[in-house]
C-alpha cells in the first residue's frame, strides 16, 4: 500500500519541484506569501492548498494553473494578474479536459480570464471571490468561464468586473447556485446552447446589460434575483431562441426590461414578481405557447409590451397593480378582463420620440379610451382572470454566504 | 464697412443639410451597443460588424453570422446598402469595407455567434494565419453567405 505524501512549500522553486514529484493523492501545502510564477501545469490528481492565502502572481507574463488531470483539488489560494492576450484566453486556474476538479475557497485579482473550463465534467467551483479591474471592456474575459462541459456545479461564487460574470457555452446538466454577479461589463450570467442547466438562488446586480440567455432548451430557473439592470440595451433577463424552460419565483426589480422574450416557446413563467421596470414583461410576436400566471406586476412604467399580433401566449391569473376592474362576485379575480398591454406602449413601438409625451394628459386619454374601446393594442394578449390582490408568493432569501 | 459675421448664421441650415445627408459607418461602442440581430451586447473588437443603408440607417452586429442572418431574414442584398464594412482580425476596431475584405473560416476563432469568421485586410496576413492555425480555411464572401444563412 502506498501513503500519500504531503509536501509544505515556501518558494516557487519548491512549488515547482513539488508538482514535478507528486503523484496520485499526493498534496501541497502552500504557505503564505508570494508566488511569481506563470503557467504551472498539473498533471497528477493532486491537491493543492493554500495556507493563510499565498499569493500567486503571474505578472501579466500568461496564465497560472493548468489543470489536466482528473480529481485536482486547488482551495486557499490568491490568483493576481493574469496577463490579456486577444488569441489565447489566459486564466487564473483553467481546467482542460479534466474531470472531478475543485476549486474552492480561492480569491481571484485582476485576472483576464479567472476559472476557465473546457471539455471537463463533473467539476466543482465554489466559494471563489473573483473581482476583476477592467481598464475597457476588451481587456476582459469572463470570471467563471464554461466550454464544452457536463454535469459542472458553480456554487456561492461572488463574481466582479468581469466580461461576463458567469459563461456557459455548450454546457449541460450543470447547476449554478447562490452565485453573485455584479457590476460586470456585459452580463451577470450568460448562456447559450447550454442545455438542461439549472440556476436558483443566485443575484445579479448592476451589470451592463444583466443576463442573457440564447438558443437553450429545457433551463430552470428559479428564485434569482434581477436588480438595477439600467441601459438602452439592458434587459433583467433576456431570453432569445429559448424552449421548455421554467422561470418560477424571480424576483425581477428596478430593470430597463424585466424579461424581454424573443423567440421563445412552451415557457412556464410563474409566480415571479415584476417590480419598478420599465417594461416589466416584453413578449415580442414570435413567441409562442409561453404560459405567464400568478405573477406580480407591481410599479412598472409598462407591464407587458409588445412589437404586433401575439398569439398564443396564455396569461391568467396574475396581479397587475394597474387593474381597474371589480369583482361583484367575489371569487377573488376581476370580472373583466385585463390587457397589460397599453395603447401608449403600442404607440412608442412605432414611435419611440413619442415617449416625450408619457404621463401627459393626451397619452392617458388615449389609454382610457382603448381601455373601453380596443383598437390598437394586441388581441390576444390578455389576462382573462386577474387577481384583485397581490398573489401570495413565499419571502425571497438572497443572503449570500462567501 | 458692415460686419459680416451674420453670413455664418445663414450657412448654418445648410450645414445641417448636409449633417443628415451623410452616411458613413457610425463607429461601434463596444460594450453598450447591441447586436441588430441578436440583441447581444457588442464587446469583441475582433469580430464586429456594420450594414449603413443608402438613406443612413445603421445596423450593428457582433458577428459576420448575424450580419448573413440579419440579410436574409430582411432579404435585402449587397446591393441595398450603401456601406457592408468589418471589424479585421489584424487590426482588432477597424473597420474594413466588403470588397477589400478577405475572410478566414476557422472553428478555433470561438466569435461571439460562432460565424467563426475572421476578416483580414491584408491576403498575406489571412494566408499565414491559414498555415498557423488548424481547420482554418480561406473562403469567398458568397460561400460565407451561403453556410452562415443556414
Amino acid at each position: 500500500m502506498v501513503f500519500s505524501k504531503t509536501y509544505e512549500v515556501k518558494t516557487v522553486r519548491e512549488l515547482q519541484d513539488a508538482v514535478r514529484l507528486t503523484v496520485t493523492g499526493d498534496k501541497i501545502i502552500v504557505k503564505a506569501g508570494n508566488y511569481l510564477f506563470s503557467n504551472l501545469e498539473i498533471t497528477q490528481p493532486i491537491s493543492i492548498q493554500g495556507e493563510n492565502m499565498p499569493v500567486f502572481n503571474a505578472q501579466k507574463k500568461g496564465e497560472i494553473l493548468i489543470i489536466k488531470a482528473n480529481g485536482v483539488s486547488v482551495s486557499g489560494i490568491k490568483f493576481e494578474n493574469v496577463g490579456e492576450t486577444s488569441m489565447m484566453d489566459w486564466a487564473g486556474v483553467k481546467i482542460l479536459e479534466s474531470e472531478n476538479v475543485k476549486i474552492f475557497n480561492n480569491e481571484f485579482n485582476d485576472c483576464y480570464f479567472a476559472i476557465y473550463l473546457s471539455a471537463s465534467n463533473k467539476c466543482l467551483i465554489q466559494k471563489n471571490k473573483i473581482v476583476g479591474t477592467p481598464k475597457d471592456e476588451q481587456t476582459t474575459g469572463n470570471g467563471i468561464h464554461a466550454w464544452k462541459c457536463n454535469k459542472i456545479t458553480i456554487d456561492n461564487n461572488f463574481i466582479e468586473g468581469h466580461r461576463d460574470g458567469i459563461y456557459f457555452e455548450f454546457v449541460t446538466n450543470s447547476q449554478v447556485i447562490k452565485n453573485y454577479s455584479t457590476k460586470n461589463i456585459r452580463y451577470g450570467l450568460h448562456f447559450m446552447f447550454s442545455h438542461f442547466d439549472t440556476y436558483t438562488n443566485n443575484s445579479f446586480k448592476k451589470n451592463g446589460a444583466g443576463v442573457a440567455v440564447m438558443y437553450t432548451k429545457h433551463v430552470i430557473m428559479k428564485d434569482n434575483f434581477f436588480d438595477n439592470n439600467w441601459g438602452g440595451s439592458s434587459y433583467g433577463l433576456l431570453l432569445k431562441d429559448i424552449s421548455d424552460s421554467e422561470i418560477e419565483h424571480n424576483l425581477f426589480n428596478s430593470n430597463t426590461v424585466g424579461v424581454y422574450m424573443e423567440g421563445c416557446s412552451r415557457i412556464k413563467m410563474h409566480k415571479n414578481i415584476f417590480k419598478k421596470n420599465g417594461v416589466g414583461l416584453r413578449i415580442q410576436a414570435n413567441c409562442d405557447e409561453n404560459n405567464v400566471h400568478e405573477n406580480n406586476f407591481f410599479a412598472n412604467t409598462f407591464d407587458v409590451a409588445t412589437n404586433g399580433a401575439v398569439t398564443f401566449n396564455y396569461l391568467f391569473n396574475n396581479y397587475w397593480d394597474k387593474y381597474e376592474g371589480f369583482d361583484l362576485n367575489h371569487d377573488g379575480k376581476g370580472d373583466i378582463l385585463y390587457r397589460p398591454v397599453s395603447l401608449f406602449s403600442t404607440l412608442i413601438e412605432n414611435m419611440p420620440q413619442a415617449m416625450i409625451l408619457l404621463r401627459s394628459f393626451t397619452a392617458t386619454l388615449l389609454d382610457k379610451i382603448e381601455k373601453i374601446i380596443p383598437s390598437l393594442t394586441p388581441e390576444n394578449l390578455k389576462d382573462e382572470s386577474p387577481k384583485m390582490r397581490p398573489n401570495s408568493i413565499k419571502a425571497f432569501n438572497f443572503n449570500y454566504e462567501l | 464697412m458692415k460686419p459680416s459675421h451674420f453670413n455664418f448664421f445663414m450657412l448654418f441650415p445648410f450645414l445641417l443639410v448636409f449633417m443628415a445627408c451623410q452616411t458613413e459607418p457610425e463607429p461601434i461602442r463596444y460594450g453598450s451597443d447591441a447586436c441588430s440581430f441578436c440583441k447581444m451586447t457588442i464587446i469583441d473588437k475582433k469580430f464586429g460588424t456594420e450594414l449603413v443603408t443608402k438613406k443612413g440607417k445603421v445596423f450593428k452586429f457582433d458577428d459576420t453570422g448575424c450580419m448573413v442572418k440579419y440579410m436574409k431574414t430582411s432579404a435585402t442584398q449587397e446591393s441595398d446598402f450603401q456601406h457592408i464594412v468589418f471589424n479585421s482580425l489584424e487590426n482588432p476596431g477597424e473597420f474594413i469595407t466588403l470588397n477589400k475584405s478577405f475572410f478566414v473560416r476557422s472553428e478555433t476563432l470561438k466569435s461571439p455567434m460562432l460565424g467563426n469568421v475572421a476578416v483580414f485586410k491584408s491576403e498575406a496576413v489571412a494566408k499565414n494565419f491559414i498555415s498557423k492555425v488548424s481547420k482554418s480555411e480561406h473562403l469567398e464572401w458568397s460561400d460565407i453567405k451561403k453556410i452562415l444563412s443556414e
